[in-house]
């Protein structure tokens, strides 16, 4: 019996071996035939709204297909899935926030019907298909849905997109629903599917609250992951997010601070959505700290002006520094480039106001001779305003 | 629940309810949700009222009151998965990214706008303050959640469940159910600031008699520590102690403690009750 697998042997490093062992014990094993898995992506495929551009999306579909199938034909090579006279069903994915879009159902209908499969026996489905006649007569499958994470299981791909043929979807959740790969050996599945569509024109890389969504983890990918074996093609899609979460989150799922800052900084559209969310909240949030500490307090705000914070100050001392230092201190701090640097001091334009604020005195510090002498500046202005801290 | 739906509002300022009341039940909360019914199941969950709000420009505002049938119970599942600042809406509130999380009473509450904006987010705790005044009055926390050490307590990491479903959700600790959790077994599950930058953390368990309690710790000590010293304490590879102590039908178990002193120091202030 296998001894299970706990959070020490990934400390030690010997996951891997356990895996290996598990698979290997007491079988032969035959040597894994290799199998292709194309990405399609298209920069236009979405709009501004993530409004799927049809006519993209299907020369998309044409495109991994044909190269998967070595065809140069899109007809030909869904040809090559399915034949005339077949019963085919499109097992889809409705789930509400993040569904398949109906624009690759269509398209992937058309080819079916171009390879000369009827239209009336071409059926879409997700909740009914167990009980559905036309997938239970199906003769071929084309699985496909968006990519995303889920709750238990981690992520849900083409593997996870089945479970509706099971029986009882609760028997398969256990163990972060270990099992799924039985479902592919149900009757109403085994050997008929021809080809996984896995959709990450927007995929969806962390989750939160009951319903496991926020449109704030759901990203503009503009891709298509294709492929005949739902192992392969979630493989992918799993690296996929795994790369996206590397990118965005920390190792504990809170945001990585420092690649927030690579994201929004110089993109005048990104960093606006940013503050427009997190501004009101910080603001409400010192408020009430105010309320709850009276007597003298100090706010360290970078963006005190445009958060409309220095209308809870009796006083604001600003501390400028010329660019060059500003430049040089962001790369020995935060390690960025250059024209990074350049972007997030383009971005902090205007954030020290040039005239007095109209609400508030407010008294400039220059900060290009480093802490000490910064320190003396600050406590000597102090002194002299009678500014009580 | 359906009398519950009628004292709530059906317009709150610019939202109005969209459709009628959608209730769920043990038997049909997987129709409504996919993949995190099992979390919800692991408590005593009775019965859920959906109701969906829609406001300017269409945009959908989510409420989700699921009864869970007692004050522990509403305190567990809203504890599992928190990680925003407090809203101040009903008990325990959190609030974050268009998300609103509280408890009141038996009731655990979610009020979700999935595309958040600034207008989105204020309608969303308006949503929540309205459906809390309906709830009822307060109810207390887990009294296991009261046997916690204080000291370097992080309150808002703190969380009660029963199931092994929540405890892997949380903190990962093994592919099967080594410590025999189920709806028998009462968990805290707290992180304690260790002052290495990396917390430490306590579980503490309640099993119905001492012998399930007993098994538990040999079951998780040959599995996760067997090299562990007669005390249950072991050395593990991150260069912190994992320390596993039996006190009566409760088995406390540290992880990730900077130090071994530091695992038996907090294993001995548990405040465990006399018989």
């Amino acid at each position: 019996m296998t001894p299970p697998l706990t959070r020490r042997d990934f400390l030690k490093g010997t996951t891997v071996v356990l895996f290996g062992a598990s698979l290997g014990a007491g079988q032969d094993v035959p040597a894994a035939k290799k199998t292709r898995v194309v990405l399609v992506r298209h920069r236009d495929v979405l709009d501004d709204n993530s409004a799927v551009n049809p006519d993209i999306l299907q020369g998309m579909l044409d495109e991994a297909v044909t190269r998967l199938l070595d065809e140069s034909d899109p007809v030909k090579a869904f040809g090559k899935l399915v034949k005339p006279g077949e019963t085919v069903g499109i097992k889809s994915n409705v789930w509400s926030y993040l569904p398949t879009p109906r624009e690759l159902e269509s398209a992937i209908q058309k080819r079916l019907v171009d390879a000369g499969v009827a239209a009336d026996r071409i059926g879409i489905d997700d909740h009914t298909v167990a009980s559905n006649p036309l997938f239970v007569n199906a003769t071929s499958l084309i699985n496909t849905r968006p990519l995303r994470t889920h709750y238990l299981a981690g992520m849900s791909g083409c593997i996870k997109n089945y479970i509706m043929f099971a029986p009882s979807q609760e028997a398969l959740h256990p163990d972060s629903c270990a099992d799924l790969g039985s479902v592919f050996k149900l009757p109403i599945v085994k050997d008929k599917t021809r080809l996984n569509i896995l959709c990450a024109l927007t995929p969806q890389f962390h989750g939160r609250g009951p319903h496991h969504f926020s449109r704030r983890y759901v990203w503009s990918y503009k891709g298509l992951i294709v492929g005949q074996d739902p192992v392969a093609v979630d493989t992918i899609g799993l690296r996929l997010i795994m790369a996206k979460r590397r990118e965005v989150l920390g190792p504990d799922g809170e945001v990585d601070r420092k690649a927030l800052g690579r994201r929004v900084f110089g993109k005048r559209g990104e960093l606006d959505a940013l503050e427009r969310i997190v501004h009101p909240r910080m603001v409400e949030r010192v408020r009430e700290e105010l309320v709850a500490e009276p007597g003298p307090a100090v706010l360290n705000a970078a963006l005190l002006f445009r958060m409309g914070l220095d209308r809870l100050c009796g006083a604001v001392l600003c501390v400028r520094a010329p660019w060059w230092a500003r430049l040089a201190r962001a790369h020995q701090r935060d390690g960025l480039p250059l024209w990074q640097g350049l972007a997030r001091i383009a971005s902090q334009r205007g954030i020290c106001p040039k005239l007095h604020g109209a609400g508030v005195d407010t008294y400039y510090i220059d900060n290009d001779r480093g802490v000490d002498a910064l320190r003396e500046r600050t406590l000597r202005l102090l002194r002299e305003k009678r500014l009580e801290l | 629940m359906e009398d519950l739906g009628k004292l709530i509002p059906r317009t709150i300022g610019d939202w109005r309810a969209s459709g009628n009341d959608q209730l769920y039940d043990p038997k049909t909360i997987y129709d409504y949700m996919d993949g995190g019914a099992e979390v919800y199941l692991a408590f005593d969950f009775r019965r859920l009222l959906a109701r969906k709000y829609v406001g300017p420009e269409e945009r959908e505002i989510s409420l989700d009151i699921f009864d869970m049938g007692s004050p522990e119970e509403a305190y567990g599942i809203l504890s599992c998965d928190r990680e925003d600042p407090p809203a101040g809406i009903g008990q325990d509130s959190t609030y974050g990214f268009g998300l609103l999380r509280f408890r009141q009473g038996r009731y655990f509450v979610s009020v979700m706008a999935a595309d958040e904006d600034e207008r989105a987010g204020r309608a969303a705790l308006e949503i929540g303050r309205v459906a809390a005044k309906a709830l009822g009055p307060p109810g207390p926390a887990p009294d296991m959640v009261g046997l916690l050490p204080g000291e370097g307590l992080r309150p808002d990491r703190t969380s009660y469940f029963h199931a092994n479903v929540s405890l892997n959700n949380r903190h990962f600790l093994a592919s099967e159910n080594i410590l025999g959790l189920d709806r028998t077994t009462d968990c805290a599950f707290a992180e304690y600031d260790a002052g290495s930058g990396k917390p430490a953390y306590l579980l503490l368990i309640r099993y119905p008699g001492a012998e399930p309690a007993a098994a538990a710790r040999r079951s998780f000590l040959s599995t996760y520590a067997p090299e562990a010293d007669p005390e249950g304490l072991a050395p593990t590879e991150n260069k912190t102690w994992v320390l596993a102590a039996l006190r009566d039908r409760y088995l406390i178990i540290v992880l990730e403690s900077p130090s071994r002193d530091r695992a038996l120091e907090l294993a001995a202030s548990v405040a465990i009750p006399a018989k």
